[in-house]
């Protein structure tokens, strides 16, 4: 896993709540959803997604139930609240403005961002 | 009613359930995960020894998940308490509104109970529970009347008291007082007042353990030479030396 990007603290919470928002998901999915939509290159631990759950749950964004998986499994499915969604929105938006300039600021070279 | 019992659920679910659950979903996670390693071509085996690479250690994992949990039910459950105080304190608010007559007999009704309650207990911890403010206090008795054919009375005839005076061996002292208040006419340079006073004969400070601030204590002897002693209590004796005191 050494070739992968290194995640970004809150990165992991604003990735399950986007999941999320396209469908409810157990973490297993979440784990093959941001494997597969990063092409490797995002990987976390697999437990750590269970705690973030968790801590999402508490929050009140997302909110858990058990059902069965389409090979007749049982699992626990997350779904977003709405709470969760407007969360999400907020969080979302930071995150590009973020990027944005940090993006500006490592392109800058020597001088002010232009 | 639906609150409330999402409230119990969530203090009462408790360590075992938690742990259970999170047991369950990582148990699901691992079959999950070596099936699709398995059906892409991995062997069993191996697929395991993946999957729980992927998943971080077991142990830890478990403990990190669980204590998770705790802290998600114990968030949850603060949050459902306030949300349903909020809810009951609005249903009260649009009750009273829609019918405040109602809602002040209500209210009323609280009052008097709580007024009543407060009371009673006054009464039981004045009476039963606190000591009597006399040192000794449980060497006091009070005696009292029975006739042959039936209750006690709560008084004591003046001549069956000094029948007993006379005849006791079990008492230290005895007194007896009227249970009927006397208001006493008081009067000084500035004319006169009346004060609630009580009828006490025998040694009756002596019984009670009180020994007189000042002056004279009203023994037998000492009532025989002048009938018409009265004792002050020390509050009453300040007040009115204050009163009297000329303002500076």
């Amino acid at each position: 896993m050494s070739d992968t990007l290194p995640l970004l603290k809150g990165t992991l919470d604003l990735l399950i709540l986007k999941a999320l928002s396209v469908e409810p998901m157990h973490g297993y999915g979440l784990s093959v959803w941001m494997e597969r939509g990063s092409n490797g290159q995002i990987l976390v631990e697999d437990s750590a997604i269970y705690q973030a759950l968790r801590r999402l749950e508490g929050k009140r964004f997302v909110e858990a139930e058990w059902g069965v998986t389409e090979n007749n499994r049982r699992a626990r499915y997350y779904r977003l609240t709405a709470l969760g969604r407007r969360h999400l929105g907020d969080e979302a938006r930071t995150w590009r403005q973020y990027v944005h300039w940090v993006g500006e600021l490592l392109e800058a070279g020597d001088g002010a961002p232009s | 009613m639906k609150a409330y019992r999402r409230l119990a659920h969530l203090i009462w679910r408790g360590r075992k359930s938690r742990s259970r659950e999170t047991d369950e979903e990582i148990d699901a996670h691992l079959e999950m995960r070596i099936a699709d390693l398995v059906a892409a071509g991995m062997s069993e085996d191996e697929a395991r020894r993946w999957a729980l690479a992927r998943f971080g250690d077991l142990r830890k994992a478990r403990r990190r998940i669980r204590s998770a949990a705790k802290r998600r039910d114990r968030r949850l459950a603060r949050v459902e308490l306030a949300h349903s105080v909020r809810r009951d304190l609005r249903v009260a608010v649009r009750r009273f509104r829609s019918s405040p007559a109602r809602a002040v007999f209500g209210i009323c009704i609280f009052g008097v109970g709580i007024g009543l309650t407060t009371v009673m207990f006054t009464f039981v911890d004045n009476v039963l529970v606190r000591p009597l403010p006399f040192p000794g206090p449980e060497r006091l008795v009070a005696l009292f009347s029975v006739p042959e054919d039936g209750p006690a009375f709560p008084w004591v005839s003046m001549g069956n008291w000094y029948d007993w005076q006379r005849d006791n061996r079990t008492l230290e002292s005895s007194a007896i007082y009227s249970s009927q208040p006397r208001d006493v006419t008081v009067r000084d340079e500035d004319g006169a007042f009346t004060a609630p006073g009580v009828s006490v004969f025998g040694a009756f400070f002596e019984t009670l353990g009180m020994p007189m601030v000042a002056g004279r204590a009203p023994t037998e002897s000492a009532v025989a030479d002048d009938p018409d002693m009265v004792v002050v209590s020390e509050a009453f004796w300040r007040n009115v030396r204050a009163e009297r005191r000329p303002a500076t």
